[in-house]
């Protein structure tokens, strides 16, 4: 039977670690959007989007990512998926937008991806 | 499942996708039980955006039916719109919207729209055969790297 769709939101060392779980169509795609929303008050130095939970997916869940992707991006904010599952990475195939997102394998991996990139940014 | 299951196939409005997702899985696990989890992975993902698209932009939905053959699924979703369908632009390949249709379009053998008295039907047939063509290379081709 299906998964009860879950988000929940931790941060570890500035980064916010959003964890997605369970099945996600139109009808779970606010709570989703909610999570991934970037926080009022800065100070946060990226997003991970941890997947490896997610069940189900439809182009709701997409447009959802693609959106958060976007104002992320306005921000100057990284945005990392991390733990693709073959049913997601079939779905940003499907759809011509895996080029769009940044994907890693690990949440870890993420989170240093989102540390490398802000330091990067800082820099310039 | 609370909703009325008069045929195999049918269930009667209103219902969630979830609730259309967990009785199309059930019918594939009992009558095709050898489809690929892919291809239920596909077959689930048609049925759900013919209804979310039924209730954004086809008013609402006023029947559904899932219909099998030895190799395909057949999905029919009725809504109360005329309108048809519609995908989105290649030109903003990344602008959200029309996804959906897009994606029934890509994953169905053969899609066919039909005026009804109160709006339209959507047939989508999709194969659930053993599959050996692009689509199982893409499912194994993994995550994308870093860019």
């Amino acid at each position: 039977m299906s998964v009860e769709a879950e988000v929940t939101v931790t941060v570890v060392d500035d980064v916010r670690i959003v964890r997605v779980v369970g099945e996600y169509d139109a009808e779970g795609a606010e709570a989703l959007a909610h999570a991934l929303a970037l926080p009022a008050e800065s100070g946060t130095s990226g997003t991970v989007v941890d997947l490896a939970e997610v069940t189900f997916a439809d182009s709701s869940f997409l447009h959802t990512l693609l959106a958060a992707r976007s104002r992320h991006q306005k921000s100057g904010i990284p945005l990392v998926l991390a733990e693709v599952t073959p049913l997601l990475q079939r779905l940003l195939d499907l759809t011509d937008v895996a080029r769009a997102f940044t994907v890693t394998q690990t949440v870890p991996t993420a989170t240093e991806t989102v540390h490398a990139r802000k330091s990067s940014t800082r820099r310039q | 499942m609370n909703t009325t299951d008069t045929e195999y196939g049918r269930l009667q409005p209103p219902f969630s996708a979830a609730t259309a997702r967990a009785h199309v899985r059930e019918l594939l696990l009992a009558r095709a039980p050898d489809t690929l989890p892919v291809t239920i992975d596909d077959v689930l993902l048609v049925v759900t955006e013919l209804i979310t698209n039924a209730h954004r932009h086809g008013g609402g939905l006023t029947a559904f039916d899932a219909c099998l053959t030895d190799d395909t699924i057949t999905i029919s979703v009725t809504d109360a719109s005329p309108e048809l369908p519609r995908a989105v632009p290649h030109s903003r390949p990344l602008a959200p919207g029309g996804f959906g249709w897009s994606l029934i379009r890509r994953l169905s053998r053969h899609v066919a729209i039909t005026p009804v008295a109160t709006g339209k039907t959507i047939e989508a047939v999709i194969d659930t055969g053993t599959r050996t063509g692009p689509a199982e290379e893409r499912r194994h081709r993994g995550p994308a790297g870093l860019h």
